[in-house]
């Protein structure tokens, strides 16, 4: 059984469809990519599945079990953990603070092991430093991290990275790679939205493209991208058939 | 049946004056996004300048009723610029309770130039009234309710075809934006400002003919008929405003038939309460048209 | 005090606080005269209910702007169960506290069912003061605009009266600790930590597994449960309610005051604030005079719009960064 199957899922604005009647499958244990122009809906894909829109046509099952409709904290407690494209941090907290927001899982926790699970956490995710300042203080670079960590405390089955390697710079984005494959090591399944080429070939065992919403391919990294659908999505008809 | 039409027709009056006064809050909260505890007082203060205007000088407040316009957009526009302004990038909870602050401080303020106690600007035809369709109509009543249309219409058509009603409207939906298109946002939140509380002054000045003014009728009589009216028409919009502020006074005035006068205040405060969580988005859609 | 203790903030606060509801108790006993105690008496009120108030409208960040509606329902319960029905007053307080939690509680599920936004949420709140204020000045059980008297002819502790202004101190002390050492234990929480996060993002805060209308509810049923405990105690206190002044607007803001120049989201905030404030209202006002009441209104009006302009997060804010330098924390 797949961890996370999406069966024909449909998400409308009005007149616009930003989801289109997307099916796909996410194995345990793998790393997931998804690629695809601006506004081809990846982020609403994500909001979707986490539990912040709700879909108004197909089919969401997380372990066989249904999760259209359901709201965001129950999906958290199910497992689903996921990052903002635009970073949340609890910016009037710290570092620390903000981890055991997420270590205490939604009151599954008590708080004293909470609190020392967001310290291995911090320091997995390489915060220790940052460990005591206010979440407001950081970096870009450390907000994606806190964001990541945050995530992670909740011991999530499956987290949804969306667009973590935006703003940073090359040695980071090299740092935020090797986070992900750490985690994935951990036993996390993990679904990557991404911009950055460099960092979806290097992480993505399997790809998936959207463009207007819709899945338009999927498979093999290197495979997928020399498609001619892939590519006419990303820089127009002329320069597929080039 | 004759009854319920009096009722009715001074429903309908009552809720222009209401209206009046709601034109300047929705403004300033469509366009600032800021809730001004403070209108009702210069409402009150409106009041207190006409009668003074009529005892001073002899002046009807139909004439005065400008310069206090005048007078209350400036006043307005001091307390903007000196208080909220800087207080725009603070939390909600202390941009209300400046305004609070400032309310407390003109409450007190009027106190000092005019006593406690209640005053009232005499004309001859104060209770003069007249008969239209089978209605005894007060004159005073009328011609707010009249100041109420045309206002809301001149505002609508300010609003919508000029280039300082433009900004306004640029600047409640999205400051950032109006900024980078070259709109001084600050310039339009001084304007905001000084007109919606001089609407609140020409309000005072048209109605107090009518009614026995004292430092805190403002906050008592008048406040809560208009934040229920600005919800009703949701915050920003003028129309609403103004049909919000019908439906209260009949509401209110058909409310204080059946309940009977004591209860009459709690029609607008529980019909408040209900339209809060029915229709938080008011009765009319959309912001500042 | 052990350093470690210390080191954290919340627990500092708490030890500040509670030293001096002590010191406070211990002036108490050596006061001269009634009038001292009286406003001393008001000030625990008010720190009590300004302390109160920052569970929701502090932690959580929701504008419980009319917060008088519980503390005026508090006072009626007790009032009116007392008057009426004979009931003991040390048992209309915990009555009182559930029945303000259970209004809390509606008002909770209404707005959070209908999803208001956080400036109708408050004017909601204020609005609703003022329809409870109405509902019991046309009350005839409740005495309409008389409203409730009690009579006290000597000192009994069993029924929660005095005639000496003392033992009321002594009571309104003992629940400011009460209501200090809940905030504090609220902040120390799982709870606490919920509150902050939704404060602080909401939608972040869900993503985590934080069901925000659920933690929104505690704060809000717990605040306002313990504001009604407290007006449960004013009517013991001042022998009478009137309606017009236990759902005043004017006494709401002024019970806001507190925590929001002393700073809304700390513990001693509230309780120096409302201490500060409160007797020198009191005093300002005896002293003006009656004609002076509108000079009294003016300056006061000055004093709380210049205070929040210069201390917007309030004067805890200060303190706050004090202690961070002094214990070392970054």
């Amino acid at each position: 059984m797949s961890l996370l199957e999406l069966e024909r899922v449909t998400k409308r604005f009005g007149g616009l469809t930003a989801v289109d009647a997307v099916s796909l499958a996410v194995e345990p244990g793998e790393i997931l990519g998804v690629i695809g122009p601006n506004g081809s809906g990846k982020t609403t894909l994500f909001a979707t599945v986490s539990g912040f829109l709700a879909p108004e046509a197909g089919a969401m099952r997380f372990e066989g079990q249904s999760i259209a409709g359901l709201k965001p904290s129950r999906i958290s407690a199910l497992g689903i953990a996921r990052t903002f494209q635009v970073v949340q941090p609890f910016a009037g907290l710290t570092v620390f603070d903000n981890v055991v927001a997420g270590a205490l899982r939604g009151g599954r926790e008590r708080l004293a092991p909470a609190q020392r699970a967001a310290d291995q956490v911090i320091s997995r995710c390489g915060l220790e430093a940052e460990r005591n300042k206010l979440a407001g203080a950081l970096t870009i670079a450390g907000r994606k991290r806190l964001e990541i960590a945050r995530a992670l405390a909740t011991r999530p089955k499956l987290i949804l990275l969306d667009e973590v390697m935006a703003g940073l710079r090359p040695t980071e984005v090299d740092q935020a790679i090797e986070l992900v494959r750490t985690i994935r090591a951990s036993g996390v399944t993990v679904i990557v939205v991404e911009h950055l080429m460099r960092a979806v070939m290097a992480l993505a065992e399997r790809l998936c493209v959207l463009h207007h919403g819709a899945l338009i391919a999927q498979g093999d990294p290197r495979e997928v991208i020399e498609r001619p659908e892939v590519v006419e999505a990303y820089f127009g008809r002329k320069s597929a058939h080039a | 049946m004759e009854v319920i039409l009096q009722s009715l027709a001074l429903g309908l009056l009552q809720g222009g004056v209401y209206a009046l006064v709601a034109c300047g809050l929705t403004l300033i909260y469509g366009v600032m996004k800021v809730v001004n505890f403070a209108h009702a007082e210069f409402l009150t203060l409106g009041m207190y300048l006409a009668i003074a205007a009529w005892q001073l000088a002899g002046v009807s407040p139909y004439v005065s009723v400008v310069f206090i316009f005048a007078l209350a957009c400036a006043l307005g526009a001091a307390a903007q610029a000196l208080v909220i302004r800087p207080a725009l990038k603070h939390p909600q909870i202390n941009q209300m309770l400046i305004t609070i602050g400032v309310s407390t401080m003109l409450i007190g303020a009027m106190q000092l130039a005019w006593g406690p106690n209640n005053r009232v600007l005499n004309l001859a035809w104060s209770g003069a009234t007249f008969e239209l369709g089978g209605v005894r109509l007060s004159y005073v009543r009328a011609i707010a309710f009249l100041a109420a249309v045309l206002i809301a219409a001149g505002f609508w058509l300010f609003l919508k075809h000029t280039r300082t009603g433009m900004a306004m409207r640029a600047a409640s939906q999205n400051p950032v934006a109006a900024r980078l298109m070259g709109v001084s946002v600050q310039r339009v939140n001084l304007i905001t400002f000084g007109v919606g509380t001089g609407l609140a002054g020409l309000a005072g000045a048209l109605i107090a003919p009518a009614f026995f003014v004292n430092p805190t009728f403002g906050t008592d009589y008048f406040i809560l008929a208009a934040f229920v009216i600005v919800v009703l028409g949701t915050m920003g919009n003028f129309v609403g405003a103004l049909l919000g502020g019908l439906i209260i006074g009949v509401a209110e005035g058909l409310g204080g038939l059946l309940l009977g006068p004591a209860l009459r205040q709690m029609v607008s405060l529980a019909l408040f309460v209900v339209v809060l969580l029915v229709l938080p988005r008011g009765l009319f859609r959309g912001k500042v048209t | 005090m052990p350093r470690r203790f210390l080191s954290d903030w919340r627990n500092w606060q708490l030890a500040v606080a509670m030293a001096f509801v002590v010191a406070a108790g211990a002036a108490g006993a050596f006061a001269g005269s009634d009038y001292f105690l009286q406003i001393m008496v008001l000030a625990a009120i008010y720190a009590a209910v300004g302390t109160a108030w920052t569970i929701s409208g502090g932690l959580s960040g929701l504008l419980l702007l009319g917060y008088i509606s519980f503390f005026g329902l508090g006072a009626y319960v007790d009032g009116l169960l007392y008057t009426k029905f004979g009931v003991n007053p040390w048992l209309c307080m915990p009555i009182a506290f559930a029945a303000a939690g259970l209004l809390a509680w509606l008002i909770a599920l209404l707005t959070l069912r209908f999803g208001l936004s956080e400036d109708y949420f408050a004017m909601f709140t204020v609005a609703l003061s003022q329809v409870l204020k109405y509902i019991l000045l046309n009350w005839e059980f409740a005495g309409r605009a008389t409203g409730v008297y009690l009579t006290v002819v000597k000192d009994d502790f069993a029924t929660l009266s005095f005639v000496d202004r003392r033992p009321y101190l002594y009571i309104a002390l003992a629940l400011l600790a009460i209501v200090i050492l809940v905030t504090w234990a609220v902040q120390r929480s799982r709870l606490g930590y919920y509150l902050a996060a939704v404060r602080e993002n909401d939608q972040a805060a869900e993503a985590l597994g934080i069901d925000s209308a659920k933690v929104k509810t505690k704060a809000i049923v717990l605040s306002g449960a313990l504001a009604g405990m407290i007006g449960a105690f004013y009517t013991q206190f001042a022998t009478f309610i009137d309606p017009k002044q236990v759902f005043s607007l004017a006494t709401n803001f002024e019970m806001l005051l507190g925590p929001v120049l002393g700073g809304r989201l700390s513990i001693v905030g509230p309780v120096f604030g409302a201490s500060f404030l409160k007797p020198l209202q009191d005093l300002l006002r005896g002293w003006l005079g009656g004609e002076a009441d509108a000079l009294y209104l003016v300056l006061y009006g000055a004093v709380l719009t210049v205070g929040i302009l210069v201390l917007p997060k309030g004067v805890a804010a200060y303190v706050e960064a004090w202690h961070r330098r002094r214990y070392g924390n970054p």
